[in-house]
């Protein structure tokens, strides 16, 4: 910054409309005024001025967090889910899960298939809703059909719905024992 | 110049954090609220880097700063027309050989200019204490160079005025 001569600013002065004789008063009164510039105080820490950089980085740690702890939070739901029962809130998730286990590995089918015959005996024994038991009955057949067609070699899986079935029978009644009878005669326990 | 990177408003701040500083201690009288104050400006100039559009990084700084200024006026609703402590003692400091009518011009230069209105005031600070041409101060006051030679002329007139009245007080 350079200090312009006091006669530069008189001519200023006089161009705004001032005397001379008040122009040149008033120049040099005006080039007392630098000395202020000596006069401030100094900025402390000049030096050290950063800018503050939007903090983006934090948001990563933030939104892993958030990402492990909902993972976290879904892996318990479906761990719960599998223990629960047709009709329940989770069992639409444990059905989920099952279907992509099942993409994951066709063989997983014959676990399919025994949760289904254990629920309808379950379903039957708690007196479970016709409606439920004819659906999971259902459901219990279509896998049965489907894991017989992949394998014929798993008895003891056969064997274990059959059992289950069977003791459903024993105790439900009316319809609902026809239902699980005819079941038992479609999908025979194949011993070969 | 560009002002896409840190590095470039900390060579940005290098430049004009002192003068920035002093324009704001001079509205102010406070130095710690002018720091304050220095702060805000650069973070926001940071933040609106975007809306830089070329031409003067010094004007642009300048029209922040006294926006940074209006604001906190418009917070506090206070001059600071008291006492100088600071520049008393920053001049004492600085002087080579303790000078008494030195001190005692400066400090009624420093009171007469903290009579003026604010317009008047920051164009007699930008002008002749930070020195800038007239073009200069045109283009952070955005206005006319000749408007501003008007504004310095009643300013100078009003503080020599000023600084007389005391005088024949005395």
């Amino acid at each position: 910054m350079k200090r312009r001569p006091a006669a530069e600013l008189k001519q200023e002065l006089q161009d705004a409309g001032a005397a001379p004789k008040d122009a040149a008063k008033l120049s040099q009164f005006a080039s007392g005024l630098s000395r202020l510039q000596a006069g401030s105080p100094k900025l402390v820490g000049s030096a050290q001025w950063r800018p503050r950089r939007r903090a983006t980085w934090p948001l990563v740690p933030t939104v892993a967090l958030a990402g492990v702890g909902g993972l976290f939070a879904g892996l318990i739901l479906v761990a719960l889910a599998q223990t629960s029962f047709p009709g329940s809130l989770l069992y639409p998730l444990k059905r989920t899960s099952e279907a992509v286990a099942l993409q994951a590995q066709p063989d997983f089918r014959g676990v399919l298939m025994m949760r289904r015959a254990q629920e309808v005996r379950e379903l039957v024994g708690h007196n479970g809703s016709p409606d439920l038991v004819a659906s999971t009955l259902h459901d219990y057949a279509s896998d049965a059909v489907a894991y017989k067609a992949q394998t014929t070699q798993n008895y003891a899986a056969f064997r274990y719905c059959q059992a289950n079935l069977q003791q459903a029978e024993s105790q439900a009644s009316g319809q609902e024992r026809q239902q699980i009878a005819s079941t038992l005669a479609d999908i025979p326990v194949d011993t070969n | 110049m560009t002002l896409d990177s840190p590095e470039d408003f900390e060579r940005l701040y290098a430049r004009y954090g002192q003068p920035i500083y002093r324009f704001l201690y001079w509205q102010t009288r406070d130095p710690q609220l002018a720091q304050d104050l220095t702060s805000t400006v650069f973070e926001r100039s940071w933040r609106a880097r975007r809306s830089f559009g070329g031409g003067s990084a010094q004007a642009w700084l300048y029209r922040i700063a006294r926006n940074a200024l209006v604001d906190h006026w418009r917070k506090k609703k206070e001059l600071y027309l008291e006492d100088m402590p600071a520049v008393t003692a920053t001049l004492e400091a600085q002087a080579d050989g303790y000078d008494f009518d030195k001190e005692q011009e400066l400090g009624e230069m420093a009171q007469a200019l903290h009579q003026l209105p604010d317009h008047l005031k920051t164009v007699v600070v930008l002008r002749f204490i930070e020195e800038l041409p007239a073009a200069a101060v045109a283009d952070i006051l955005q206005t006319t160079a000749g408007n501003v030679r008007i504004m310095q002329l009643r300013a100078l007139r009003k503080m020599r005025q000023w600084i007389e009245e005391q005088r024949d007080q005395r």
